[in-house]
């Protein structure tokens, strides 16, 4: 097998060492045995068990994170806020587990979250309706995150400048997809979740998940390639 | 509904865990090619095609990393070029915002060259137009075997591109982050736990490495600044590139600081050729199969002469690599020596000097923070490389390297062993920044003795553990089922040991260095002699005392605990001792410059035990007989200061008969240091006025004004040596100038040798003057005269042979008025032209003012005051602007007072009042001001006297009664009073404010 070597210019978090990413990514026990532990020492397994999700959870709040609060709000203080939110209501969730636990902690995620964007970006509306506006213009909600996301990850300008163009297309072609087969793509190439995962979150049958994920690939594919063939 | 017998159901399920399984290939870094994934499953290839180059676009755009990039053929339908000008396109290298690379064929020559093409959709643009084209000529002048080429610029079918060098490489950031992996796994010693690093090598090698195929990054001219690279079609991989063997453990240090010592000299041929590269980064360093680094992608250089075209608020660079300054527009070449230093930093530290996921805070961390320091991350790494790296990054850039080449010139100090500069700046920048709080004079005996003992502490430790470590590694010698691996470890271990020991050893050599050199510099200050310090007490002899002012006296005090603490720590150790003996030494310097004669000749005499202990231990060698005598030396001069005639006299005996009979005597060097103690010897004179060293300064005024000197001075002149004593000296000076002639007949007409016997014939001239044999004193003065003007044509550039003439000309000599105006006047022209030249060595200046002092007494002995007055003057001019730049200078004091004395008198004697007036009043305030604050000498007190009475003569000569009157009580005054402190001046008339 081939293996890239992480490129010291990459985030860590973007860089993939399979070693890693096998521990961290795949090491949630199943729902039976991580109920079993919860209940045997509650504060003691919830800690650890946040601890394996903590990267997965940090890509989706660097991803979910308006770019207008970048350098402002750390990810490690959402994830911080997060921790406490979710101990407080882990008994909620294993009285009804109505999701998987790592759906259940991606939502306590985007419920603190969305404190944090009211909490800051309230405070200078001016900026955010002009800001929104622009975005708005042309696309939905997800391609802003998406771009921000993009541009806040690159390391070199002049790469930014040579990869506008194609996040501008990818921008265009999610702008033309309807706005659930956009939270598909999000959920599963930028957050990076499974397909079962992504069923859970949109409550959906994981059939009909995949169903729609193979659906907005193919027409995305051809809208660059209408896209690329008028722009060059 | 779909249920999962349903065959469409089945697919969708099918399709979904490829593009999951394809979407984690990627993820994982790898290349998965789409046809590999249709083969596999044929009925449903093109579906496979849309989903999977979706989902590479996707994926790709993530991540920052040029190898991710989109599908190949999507970017080869872009570019489909066969031909452009005199190339043949064999493929498309990659491609980036300001082009599309190609590998290309010249046709007739079938050299294998890149190409880097400038999209169509920019060629309207005239500003890239401009600017590519700009990048072109501007690269193409850099010739250096470590700068990728570039061959040319053309035009054709529309394209614009440029012709560089094909370099089959990869970039040191791909390199980088092998050696880490590389490492680590050596590091866990689990080599097979990671078998995918050793992809192409099952048995794996440490030594020897593949390039994996991701390495095979055909990056050709182009770094990947610019570029994504595509996957050659052509490329066997089957034929994995080879690299030459990438080092680990401590080799690496050596490895990474010659890489970068390549490309700081890159770089300082760039700079001098006024280009600057913009953007050095490991990225665009790139190692080709041999293991030469090249410096690629001159792209964006931009004349260092200033050119606006960038300028316009665009930032060129790569944050993570960009220098602090660069961020509010400032790019030179420290900027370039900073950058050099990150990627210096990376290849030690194997992780970038500034990371961060978001370009802001990697902003705010570059411009606001240091790299982390190096020894923090990889203890391993060696303390001088850390500290060159150290002074490349500094976020000031006055504290970095000016130019790459000083930077080069450190790596290779470094290589070498040898102190590097940097270490050097780190101390003195310390001592000076806390000097700079604290005065010389206050410079704390604490701190000094810190830094020595810190650095003797250090040094022990380290040679402690080298010799433990050497004992060990015996052991383990002596064993012979040493595992290859521990055995390598060891040899690693013991390296890295002696390199420490090595380098604690020349850094406590450095320490001891320093503080000589500051040493040196202080007490070189009050001679204004820029020249290297040799400080034999020959000078003394002849009068000139080296200036030690108050503050100076105090500070070296200081040096002395320094000085001190450092001999009495490594008396014992063997390998220090040679510093030891040296400290001592400087210890009696500093005791004699301040008039502690007694300790001087106590710490010599330590330094000089020392020095046999060492000579005992490690046998003769011509060094240390030098020092010997040398230090055997000074220590007579010590005495003789202390005005012990006799033992100063036996000291030099018994250096001499030390020299004579000891080791090595028929040595050269031996020979002449011989010669040397001989003329030190024959010099010695008894002195009867031990405590002022006036007493010989005074003896060298011509003679009738050193009567008239004595007799307001009273009893207590230098004695009139005995005829037997001069005869004795004059022996003494024969035999040196016999030592050297042959010499000189035996090794040739060696400066050195010619200027010493020189100094010899020179000494004889004039003691055969003093014993009133005329003929012999002119013919031992001749000699000298023919020597000098030999070595001056010799080497027409040298100073010092000038003054040395010219101090020659101007010895006292039985002439006739008219030759000896004849010697003075070529005298004079001499110093002229020296103090034109050198306006701010005093020695020349004091010379030049000495013999025009004797051509106006000339002139006035031939009763032609006018001449005299002139020559006088303007010895006057001259010695009062050396007093005022040294004003502890007291040769020059006398000098300035006897000169005065004698213009004073000639221009009263001329009826010239007004000048003679000007010229005593300049002199008693000067007088004053020099002696404020200080116990007035009963000599100065005279001098100053004769002012006042000389003044009161000028005043009633103009008829200023009131002034005569006065000066004249001043000057009962101060005759009245032998001792306490000078006399307030006169009350002031003009400057009352």
């Amino acid at each position: 097998m081939r293996v890239k070597y992480p490129d010291p210019g990459r985030p860590p978090w973007l860089v993939y060492h399979p070693t890693l990413a096998a521990v961290s990514e795949t090491s949630l026990p199943d729902e039976s045995q991580l109920l079993r532990e919860l209940a045997n020492d509650r504060q003691e397994a919830f800690a650890r068990l946040f601890e394996q999700a903590r990267q997965r959870l940090r890509r989706i709040a660097s991803f979910r994170l308006d770019y207008r609060l970048r350098g402002r709000v750390s990810e490690s203080d959402i994830l911080q806020e997060t921790y406490v939110r979710a101990a407080q209501r882990i008994d909620r969730w294993m009285a009804q587990p109505d999701f998987p636990f790592f759906v259940w902690l991606r939502l306590e995620l985007q419920q603190k979250m969305a404190e944090v964007h009211r909490r800051h970006l309230a405070a200078d509306k001016r900026d955010v309706r002009r800001e929104r506006m622009i975005h708005h213009a042309r696309t939905g909600q997800t391609s802003i995150a998406l771009a921000a996301h993009l541009v806040g990850q690159m390391t070199s300008a002049s790469r930014l400048l040579e990869r506008a163009e194609m996040i501008e297309t990818l921008e265009r072609a999610l702008g033309e997809i309807n706005e659930m087969d956009r939270e598909i793509i999000a959920l599963r190439h930028f957050e990076e979740l499974s397909n079962l995962e992504t069923a859970g979150i949109l409550d959906i049958a994981p059939a009909a998940a995949s169903k729609r994920y193979l659906r907005a690939l193919k027409r995305m594919r051809k809208i660059f390639e209408d896209l690329q063939g008028t722009g060059a | 509904m779909n249920h999962p017998s349903n065959p469409e159901h089945r697919d969708e399920q099918l399709l979904d865990q490829l593009v999951e399984q394809f979407t984690q290939a990627i993820r994982a870094g790898e290349k998965p090619e789409i046809a590999d994934w249709q083969k596999q499953h044929p009925h449903l290839a093109s579906e496979i095609h849309e989903l999977l180059s979706s989902v590479a676009m996707i994926e790709s755009l993530k991540q920052d990393d040029p190898t991710l990039s989109p599908a190949p053929e999507a970017n080869r339908k872009r570019l489909e070029i066969a031909q452009l000008g005199d190339y043949r396109i064999i493929e498309e290298l990659g491609r980036g915002g300001m082009g599309v690379v190609l590998l290309g064929v010249h046709e007739s020559l079938g050299r294998r060259v890149a190409i880097k093409v400038m999209p169509a959709h920019l060629s309207g643009d005239d500003k890239y137009v401009e600017r590519f084209r700009r990048e072109a000529q501007a690269a193409a002048t850099l010739h250096h075997t470590n700068i990728v080429g570039v061959f040319g610029v053309g035009r054709s079918d529309g394209y614009h591109y440029y012709v560089m060098e094909y370099i089959d490489g990869c970039g040191l950031n791909r390199i980088i982050s092998r050696i880490s992996q590389l490492e680590k796994s050596v590091a866990t010693g689990a080599l097979n736990a990671a078998p995918t690093l050793m992809a192409e090598s099952p048995q794996p090698d440490i030594g020897r490495v593949t390039c994996p195929d991701d390495l095979r990054t055909r990056i050709a001219g182009a770094g990947d600044q610019d570029l994504q690279v595509v996957e050659s079609p052509a490329a066997d991989p089957a034929e994995p590139l080879r690299f030459p063997a990438l080092p680990t453990g401590s080799q690496r240090y050596r490895w990474a600081a010659e890489l970068c010592l390549r490309i700081a000299d890159a770089l300082e041929y760039a700079h001098g050729q006024g280009k600057l590269h913009r953007d050095i980064k490991p990225s665009n360093l790139l190692l080709d199969h041999e293991g030469r680094v090249w410096l690629a992608d001159f792209g964006l250089v931009k004349t260092v002469s200033g050119h606006t075209m960038t300028g316009t608020g665009e930032i060129v660079g790569t944050p993570q690599y960009m220098a602090p300054e660069s961020f509010s527009g400032k790019y030179g070449i420290p900027s370039e020596t900073y950058c050099l230093g990150l990627t210096l930093h990376e290849l030690l530290a194997l992780q970038p000097a500034f990371s961060s996921e978001h370009t802001t805070e990697l902003i705010r961390q570059v411009t606001t923070t240091s790299p982390a320091p190096l020894r923090k991350i990889d203890p391993g790494i060696p303390r001088d490389l850390a500290m060159i790296v150290e002074k490349a990054t500094n976020r000031d850039e006055q504290q970095r390297y000016k130019t790459a080449g000083q930077m080069r010139d450190d790596l290779r100090a470094w290589l070498d062993g040898r102190p590097i500069q940097a270490r050097r700046a780190a101390i003195h920048r310390r001592l000076w920044l806390w000097s700079k709080r604290n005065p010389w004079a206050a410079l704390s005996a604490g701190l000094v003795g810190l830094v020595a003992l810190t650095a003797t502490i250090g040094y022990l430790l380290v040679s402690a553990a080298y010799r433990e470590l050497e004992v060990r590694h015996h052991q383990l010698e002596g064993q012979q089922k040493l595992t290859r691996a521990a055995r390598q470890a060891a040899e690693e271990n013991a390296t890295r040991f002696r390199d420490q020991y090595l380098r604690a050893e020349s850094n406590i050599q450095l320490t001891m260095e320093l503080f000589d050199e500051m040493f040196k510099k202080m007490v070189l200050r009050g001679s204004g002699s820029d020249g290297g310090f040799a400080f034999d007490g020959f000078q003394e002899l002849l009068g000139v005392e080296t200036a030690v002012t108050a503050s100076d006296a105090e500070f070296l005090e200081d040096m002395l605990v320094f000085f001190e603490r450092f001999a009495e720590a490594n008396v014992e150790n063997t390998e220090l001792q040679g510093e030891a003996a040296r400290a001592f030494r400087r210890v009696a310097n500093i005791y004699h410059l301040t008039g502690k004669s007694g300790e001087a000749v106590e710490a010599y005499r330590r330094a000089l035990g020392l020095y046999a202990t060492l000579e005992k231990q490690s046998g003769p060698s011509v060094s240390l007989r030098v020092l010997q005598a040398r230090t055997g030396t000074e220590m007579a001069l010590a005495k003789s200061r202390e005005g012990n005639y006799r033992e100063a006299m036996n000291g030099f005996r018994e250096v001499q008969q030390q020299l004579e009979t000891g080791p090595l005597a028929s040595e050269i060097a031996v020979r002449f240091e011989v010669a040397r103690t001989l003329n030190l010897a024959g010099s010695l004179l008894p002195a009867t006025h031990p405590d002022e060293g006036t007493n010989v300064l005074a003896s060298l005024m011509p003679a009738d004004f050193r009567d008239r000197l004595r007799q307001r001075r009273g009893p207590g002149g230098r004695r009139r040596s005995g005829r037997t004593e001069l005869q004795k000296n004059q022996e003494t000076i024969h035999q040196a100038i016999a030592i050297l002639d042959q010499l000189i007949r035996e090794e040739g007409r060696q400066p050195q040798f010619v200027l010493e016997r020189t100094k010899s014939h020179a000494r004889l001239s004039e003691l055969q003057f003093h014993a009133r044999d005329s003929a012999a004193s002119g013919t031992s003065r001749d000699m000298a005269v023919q020597d000098l003007e030999g070595l001056i044509d010799q080497f027409p550039d040298q100073s010092e042979y000038q003054a040395v003439l010219a101090q020659v000309l101007a010895l006292p000599a039985d002439q006739s008025p008219g030759e000896r105006l004849e010697q003075l006047a070529r005298s004079g022209q001499l110093t002229e032209s020296l103090v034109e030249a050198l306006p701010h060595n005093l020695d020349y200046a004091q010379l030049d003012a000495e013999v025009h002092y004797q051509i106006g007494q000339i002139h006035a002995a031939l009763q032609a005051p006018e001449p005299a007055i002139e020559a006088w003057q303007r010895a006057v001019g001259t010695l009062r602007q050396v007093t005022g730049e040294s004003p502890q200078n007291r040769e020059a004091q006398l000098n300035l007072a006897v000169v005065t004395l004698e213009l004073a008198e000639t221009l009263l004697a001329e009826q010239q009042f007004t000048d003679a007036r000007a010229l005593l009043r300049a002199a008693t305030s000067g007088a004053l001001r020099q002696s404020r604050g200080q116990r007035s000498l009963p000599l100065a007190r005279l001098v100053l006297a004769r002012y006042y009475e000389l003044l009161a003569a000028a005043a009633t000569g103009l008829g200023d009664d009131r002034g005569a009157r006065q000066a004249s009580r001043q000057a009962q005054l101060l005759q009245s009073r032998e001792d306490g402190p000078p006399p307030l001046p006169p009350t002031p008339r003009r400057d009352s404010r």
